[in-house]
């Protein structure tokens, strides 16, 4: 466990709190999960998405809050810059740094002119070959209309490879939902 | 949703960045232990 650090002489605020609750939020996906209630989209012609439900699989992991995750509320543009200028370079050199070998990131997004407000479950895990992961999305919504307020496995798990900058995203119609989340 | 899966990948790379500096105030879980219980899946 990280014991809390503060310093005031650079450019990230320090308002940004991130602890290992978020246990509503992750309490409700644990149930979820227990259902069977969970989404995972089998296919996506147009605008039309076709679901099956699923189950999670079994963990314990640790959940880091990092509440809302956007631009404006934690850092501006030109830190943002510099950030992923950093974290470029550390996973060129393989040396991504991750809190614990398996954790989730926990993002709360804010509403935008295209997407409702969302709760996004990032599980991530350190490989030999770099950075693993897959996220899980529940938009906030009034309608009862599946997606809307429903956990959703994305189809899509991304990597984070050792040697180079670039992000890989891996779709897989035929996801096994079982290993997709470590 | 590839391109929403590229962007959050991206936010996680941001946020480990954002783990390791020194101006991130990191408040530890109260009963981490409780809540890694309750997360659980049996």
């Amino acid at each position: 466990m990280r014991k809390p650090k503060r310093s005031s002489d650079t450019d990230v605020p320090s308002k940004l709190q991130i602890t290992s609750l978020g246990s509503a939020v992750w309490q409700d996906f644990v149930s979820a999960s227990h259902a069977g209630t969970i989404l995972l989209v089998e296919s996506i012609i147009g605008r039309k998405c076709e679901y099956r439900h699923t189950t999670a699989g079994s963990y314990v992991v640790p959940v880091l809050d990092f509440e809302q995750f956007t631009k404006p509320h934690l850092v501006d543009d030109r830190v943002w810059h510099e950030l992923n200028i950093e974290a470029s370079q550390l996973q060129m050199d393989g040396k991504l740094p991750l809190p614990h070998p398996r954790c989730v990131f926990l993002f709360r997004r804010q509403e935008t002119r295209f997407n409702p407000s969302a709760l996004d479950l990032n599980f991530i895990h350190a490989t030999k070959e770099g950075v693993l992961g897959v996220s899980v999305s529940r938009m906030i919504s009034d309608s009862e209309q599946p997606p809307f307020n429903r956990w959703v496995l994305m189809p899509v798990q991304f990597a984070l490879e050792n040697g180079n900058n670039s992000i890989t995203c891996m779709s897989n119609a035929n996801l096994d939902e079982s290993r997709a989340i470590p | 949703m590839s391109h929403y899966t590229q962007k959050q990948a991206q936010d996680i790379r941001i946020a480990l960045m954002m783990l390791k500096s020194p101006t991130i105030l990191i408040e530890p879980a109260k009963d981490p232990i409780q809540i890694i219980k309750k997360a659980t899946i049996h």
